[in-house]
């Protein structure tokens, strides 16, 4: 569960990217999380993961207090989340596989089973056949997927999205789409950040929070639940 | 033990991809340790010299030619009362002059015109319990009558400890400045094996992998930088030891260089020791900082 509760973001030259967010996210979810360049929606990602602290407020993320966090405790935070970025940030000179497998071993998880899961996670991706592959001799929708399976293999509650689809072909958007729409039906909590209207128009049948200015604009319910 | 294994994995991989940074970096120490480990030895070596003239706990007196036999037996009397006075030989003019001819060797003969005419005076051979009151003695010695000189071992004592000194000084100075220069040049190898990995380090640190699991592999690489550097500087060291570091020990009348089994031990023991305390000292230094999101 997510909670942003009265939060402010002001950096540090300044700008004052969040101003007064208060939004509840509940287990299972899938939202959308639009508005303008520069409107807020990666800060917004940023205090999800720790990347960056809230100024004012609270951000509560499975039972973590981000602003009141201690650096030990942030790994364990990000662990309750899958990330999934615009530009992929794959390791190039490893296979899909080892790209994947890195971020379970990350995690200290055991030889064993990450020959167990790699494999299966990437299935669940529909690159069972792609994991001897580098990155570079994948599509930029399969490349999504791996980052995707990556995103999914230490098991999170939750899924944070930015972007996915924006450095993404327009005719492969819908394969990482159908992938997060499968995941979330599967009752992992989705967190998607876009400024893809065609995206937003189809899968309406999700909540979309719009994001004005750095605060929240509008927030209209999902209609699937 | 198998993220150790995981560790040391990628500490190698590491060192092998920036293998010209990793052999700068263990050159570099390796050179910094030979010159603490040979000023070590020789310090060794001189102490043991000194150990040895000193544990001779002797000293000559000559006495004046004008005492007659009484004379010198008074003198004699006089010493054995002293204090630290363990043993007191008397030394006739014969035997002294027999004992240089003895010290020459096959060249004895070029003493043979003095067996009727011996410079040598009369002496006597004192062997002291201890060293702590030497001086006093010589002090006490001095105010004998019939005695016209004393010769004593000391002032070689003093100039080799001299030069021991100046040799540690100077050793240990060099091994300090090399040191900060192998911590320099190996934070800056690990800073770059840490640069080439960055995105691996960022996307690590999305997954939830904990500081400690990032730093490990860099520690264990600055360890193994120290520990191939303490090997190979061993290695060195017991070659220059052997050879060229002797013959100088030789040419300076020093006895032989000698190291027994125990400190060849030790000195293995200490090189690894430094070699490794360097080496994770110097990734510490780029891993701390370097972490930060
Ligand atoms: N590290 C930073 N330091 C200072 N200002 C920043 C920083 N990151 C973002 N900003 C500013 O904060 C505001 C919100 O930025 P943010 O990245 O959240 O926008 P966004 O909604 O994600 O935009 P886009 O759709 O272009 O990705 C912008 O004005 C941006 O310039
Ligand atoms: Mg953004």
């Amino acid at each position: 569960m997510i909670e942003f509760i009265d939060v402010y973001k002001i950096y540090e030259n300044g700008t004052k990217a969040l101003k007064g967010i208060n939004l509840k996210i509940d287990e299972g979810e899938f939202v959308f999380v639009r508005g303008a360049s520069g409107a807020g929606k990666s800060t917004l990602v940023k205090l999800l993961l720790h990347e960056e602290k809230p100024s004012a407020g609270e951000v509560i993320v499975n039972g973590y207090y981000v602003s009141k966090m201690t650096r030990q405790e942030v790994p364990y935070l990000r662990r309750t989340m899958g990330v999934v970025f615009q530009d992929f940030r794959l390791i190039p000179n490893m296979t899909a596989f080892e790209n994947v497998a890195f971020a379970m071993r990350a995690t200290g998880a055991r030889r064993r089973d990450i020959r167990r899961r790699v494999p299966y996670v990437l299935g669940l991706v529909g690159l069972a056949g792609k994991a001897r592959s580098h990155p570079s001799q994948l599509s930029g929708g399969e490349q999504q997927r791996v980052s995707l399976a990556r995103a999914l293999v230490n098991n999170p509650s939750i899924i944070v999205a930015d972007e996915p689809t924006g450095n993404i072909d327009p005719n492969l958007t819908f394969e990482v789409m159908e992938m997060l729409d499968e995941i979330n039906r599967r009752g992992t909590t989705i967190v998607m950040v876009t400024h893809d209207t065609t995206i937003v128009e189809r899968y309406a049948y999700h909540r979309i929070v719009t994001i004005d200015g750095g605060e929240i604009a509008e927030d209209l319910p999902g209609s699937n639940v | 033990m198998e993220r150790i294994r995981y560790f040391f994995g990628e500490a190698l991989r590491s060192i092998w991809k920036n293998r010209m940074m990793s052999m700068a970096s263990i050159g570099v120490l390796a050179v910094c340790l030979i010159l603490l480990g040979s000023s070590l030895i020789v310090s060794y070596n001189i102490s043991n010299v000194i150990r040895q003239i000193e544990g001779q706990n002797q000293i000559m007196v000559f006495l004046n030619d004008d005492l007659d036999a009484a004379g010198i037996e008074n003198v004699g009397d006089e010493i054995t009362a002293l204090p630290d006075v363990k043993e007191c030989i008397f030394v006739s003019k014969q035997e002294a002059l027999d004992e240089q001819k003895k010290a020459l060797g096959s060249n004895a003969d070029l003493l043979s015109g003095y067996d009727a005419d011996n410079f040598l005076p009369n002496g006597y051979r004192i062997s002291l319990t201890g060293m702590e009151h030497f001086s006093q003695t010589v002090q006490s010695l001095e105010k004998i009558p019939g005695i016209i000189k004393i010769q004593q071992h000391e002032d070689v004592a003093d100039k080799l400890n001299n030069i021991k000194r100046i040799i540690s000084m100077v050793g240990i100075w060099l091994f300090v400045i090399l040191a900060l220069v192998s911590l320099f040049i190996i934070s800056n190898t690990i800073k770059l094996a840490m640069f080439v990995r960055k995105r691996e380090i960022n996307i690590m640190k999305f997954v939830g992998a904990t500081d400690w699991f990032i730093r490990w592999p860099f520690v264990f690489e600055g360890m193994l930088i120290g520990l191939i550097a303490s090997l190979l500087a061993f290695g060195v060291q017991y070659y220059i030891y052997r050879i060229p570091l002797a013959r100088v020990m030789t040419d300076l009348k020093l006895q032989e260089l000698t190291l027994g089994s125990t400190n060849i031990a030790l000195l293995l023991a200490a090189f690894v020791c430094a070699g490794i305390i360097v080496g994770v000292c110097g990734s510490l230094i780029s891993v701390r900082k370097y972490l930060k999101v």
